[in-house]
């Protein structure tokens, strides 16, 4: 069986705490306990042995050589009387014999070991009466004259209750447990100091980590102490610092390169503004057949190239004012179904054979900045006449707090490989294709503007075919105009 | 870590929460000063121990009759038995303690009165069962030999025996 381990740092130190705590206390008790019993259990017996001998010592010379079974009772009951209060019993046994005395109980275990003679022996026995001490104690005979000694075959038993020492020995294991469970207790306060000291650190680690997540990159902890979570503290400042260090180099990066291109753009300006004029007046020359024929090919195909040229520069420095945020809207209340025509009518768009539109017909009226929508609408409706297959339908409808504008085409739709990075700079969605009417940066300005509007711009693929790009104005009206 | 907390449970319960039991263990030496049967002849005189009358076998030459036990007995404890903490409590008396052995019986003429001895109490019972222990014709057992006691001014004598433990009991007549 797997007990399930608390999953939190806190209990878990706790618990680790504790074990340590209960560890320690048990193997001291056990340890005391162990030495306490053996001192108890030793003095007991050696007391008990030391008397016996004694007592035995002073009283066997008062027995004759040839001692009766009367003077071995009359001898073990001077020795039960001289034992006193411990309440011993006593019993004497001739060549192996049957005891004669008030001491029963006495085991052949131990008969069998005092029997040679030698030596006196003790056995502790639990007895279902309590338990008891056994001693067995050979007499030695010593010769009068000489005061040589040898065994007489006469053993001495007596039988002692271990009721006193086995009291002592449970009051060792209560007082080990009225030790063992207050030192847990107090166990727990260190554990949870310790764990809150441990916790601390951690937790301001993880509060500074969600705040560089959100990007406050110059959060930094102060290090307290020397320890572990000290020098992780100490990493994570040097991480903070690196990752800020880092961000601001790509930061710097970035403009740098936004800047260049805004440079390059605005100096290809001026001789582009020369190029344009001076291609104009030749392409009036190469149509009115003033030039000869291969001549005035190649100066209608500069011009062109001109022209593409300088709208490049144009969106160039478009999407540099978004970059530098130095565009702004021009907001103004207008009718949305007098600025989807006006868009239609500028780009000389035919109805319904290019382009269908289906307006709501309640005409609301939206505040946006027209001439930035018009550019976004103008995008997106020429892309897909380009892309996708005429007729393109147009689809406007009034949303809770928002208008919805749909341009839809009939073509074979964005890969979808292509389609997550479709509002990317210069990307094309045809690689093959090196060359387009566009610049590369039509949907991306589109998208610019819209989020200038703080609207959404989304592309996607219809189930029947044909892309479809979901233009979401929020309806500034009512957010700034409170009725 | 449950290993080693197992580990430490069976040393705990090895090491038991009882007195536990053991077998035979060696204590040291065993007692001594049992008296050796060298001789053949030994007087059974009683003197005083710490816990009451105490018999002690005195090795002599000769049979030890009533009235030789008896003598050895108003001698007193010689210097090993004093050691072990025997004392004699039989007064002086003055003029002879006759002792005569007769059949299963002894007869103890006593010079002075019972009620004019002194010292302690055993006195007498030391000589009552010192006389019933020695060797009494007709081959009774000690406590089954009367022993007559006659007081000097008394003409009749009364009888009593000394039983195991060394306690002088009246005969009922």
């Amino acid at each position: 069986m797997r007990c399930a381990l608390p999953r939190g740092l806190r209990p878990r130190l706790v618990v680790a705490f504790l074990l340590v705590a209960a560890l320690s206390a048990l193997i001291t008790s056990a340890l005391t306990f162990r030495q306490a019993r053996g001192a108890i259990l030793d003095r007991t017996q050696n007391s008990a042995v030391q008397d016996l001998r004694l007592q035995v010592d002073s009283l066997v010379p008062n027995l004759p050589p040839d001692p009766t079974d009367t003077d071995l009772r009359t001898f073990t009951r001077q020795l039960d009387l001289a034992s006193g209060s411990q309440g011993r019993h006593t019993a004497v046994s001739r060549n192996g014999g049957s005891l004669i005395g008030t001491a029963d109980g006495i085991g052949d275990v131990l008969r069998a070991a005092a029997k040679n003679g030698t030596t006196t022996f003790y056995e502790r026995v639990e007895d279902p009466g309590g338990p008891r001490l056994l001693i067995g104690m050979p007499v030695d005979s010593t010769d009068r004259r000489t005061g040589v000694g040898k065994p007489s075959g006469l053993v001495v038993y007596a039988v002692l209750s271990l009721h006193g020492e086995q009291a002592d020995i449970s009051a060792l294991i209560t007082a080990a447990w009225a030790g063992a469970v207050p030192a847990l207790a107090a166990a727990v306060a260190p554990a949870l100091f310790a764990a809150r000291r441990v916790l601390r650190p951690v937790r301001q680690l993880r509060t500074a980590a969600e705040r560089i997540t959100s990007g406050a990159l110059d959060t930094r902890l102060d290090v307290v102490g020397n320890d572990e979570l000290a020098a992780l503290t100490d990493t994570f400042n040097t991480m903070a610092a690196t990752l800020e260090r880092d961000d601001a180099e790509l930061r710097r990066m970035e403009a740098n390169a936004r800047r260049f291109a805004a440079d390059v753009s605005h100096e290809l300006r001026t001789p582009l503004a020369a190029m344009t004029a001076v291609t104009d007046a030749l392409d009036e020359d190469a149509r009115s057949g003033t030039l000869p024929a291969d001549a005035a090919e190649a100066v209608l195909l500069i011009s062109d190239e001109t022209r593409k040229l300088a709208v490049m520069v144009e969106d160039l420095m478009e999407i540099s004012r978004f970059d530098a945020g130095a565009a702004v809207l021009d907001l103004d209340d207008v009718s949305l179904r007098t600025v989807i025509h006006k868009t239609l009518q500028l780009r000389g768009w035919r109805e319904p054979d290019e382009v269908i539109t289906e307006l709501p017909e309640a005409d609301p009226r939206i505040r946006i900045d027209a001439r930035r929508i018009d550019v976004v609408l103008a995008n997106l409706i020429s892309n897909a006449l380009r892309h996708g297959a005429a007729p393109v339908t147009v689809r406007a409808r009034a949303a809770p707090g928002a208008v919805v504008i749909e341009v839809a085409d009939r073509g074979p739709g964005v890969p979808d490989d292509a389609l997550p990075h479709i509002f990317d700079r210069f990307h094309k969605a045809d690689a093959a294709r090196t060359r387009s009417e566009g610049s590369g940066l039509g949907l991306a300005i589109a998208r610019e503007n819209v989020r200038l509007h703080h609207g959404t711009l989304f592309a996607a693929n219809l189930p029947e075919g044909g892309a479809v790009f979901t233009l979401t104005l929020p309806d500034r009206r009512a957010q700034e105009d409170p009725p | 870590m449950k290993r080693a907390l197992g580990v430490v449970l069976f040393a705990v319960s090895a090491a038991g929460c009882g007195v536990g039991s053991t077998g035979p263990v060696p204590a040291g030496a065993p007692a001594s000063g049992l008296q050796t049967g060298s001789g053949s002849h030994y007087a059974r005189l009683y003197f005083v121990g710490p816990y009451g009358i105490q018999a002690v076998p005195r090795e002599v030459d000769a049979p030890a009759t009533p009235q030789r036990t008896v003598d050895l007995l108003l001698e007193g404890p010689d210097k090993a038995e004093r050691a072990r903490g025997l004392i004699t409590e039989v007064p002086p008396v003055r003029g002879r303690l006759t002792v005569r052995a007769a059949d299963g019986a002894v007869d103890v003429y006593l010079p002075v009165p019972v009620a004019r001895m002194t010292g302690g109490g055993l006195g007498l019972s030391q000589i009552i069962c010192t006389a019933a222990n020695a060797d009494v014709p007709g081959g009774k057992q000690p406590p089954d030999v009367d022993v007559r006691v006659h007081e000097a001014g008394y003409s009749t004598a009364w009888t009593v025996r000394c039983d195991a433990a060394g306690d002088v009991i009246p005969v009922p007549t």
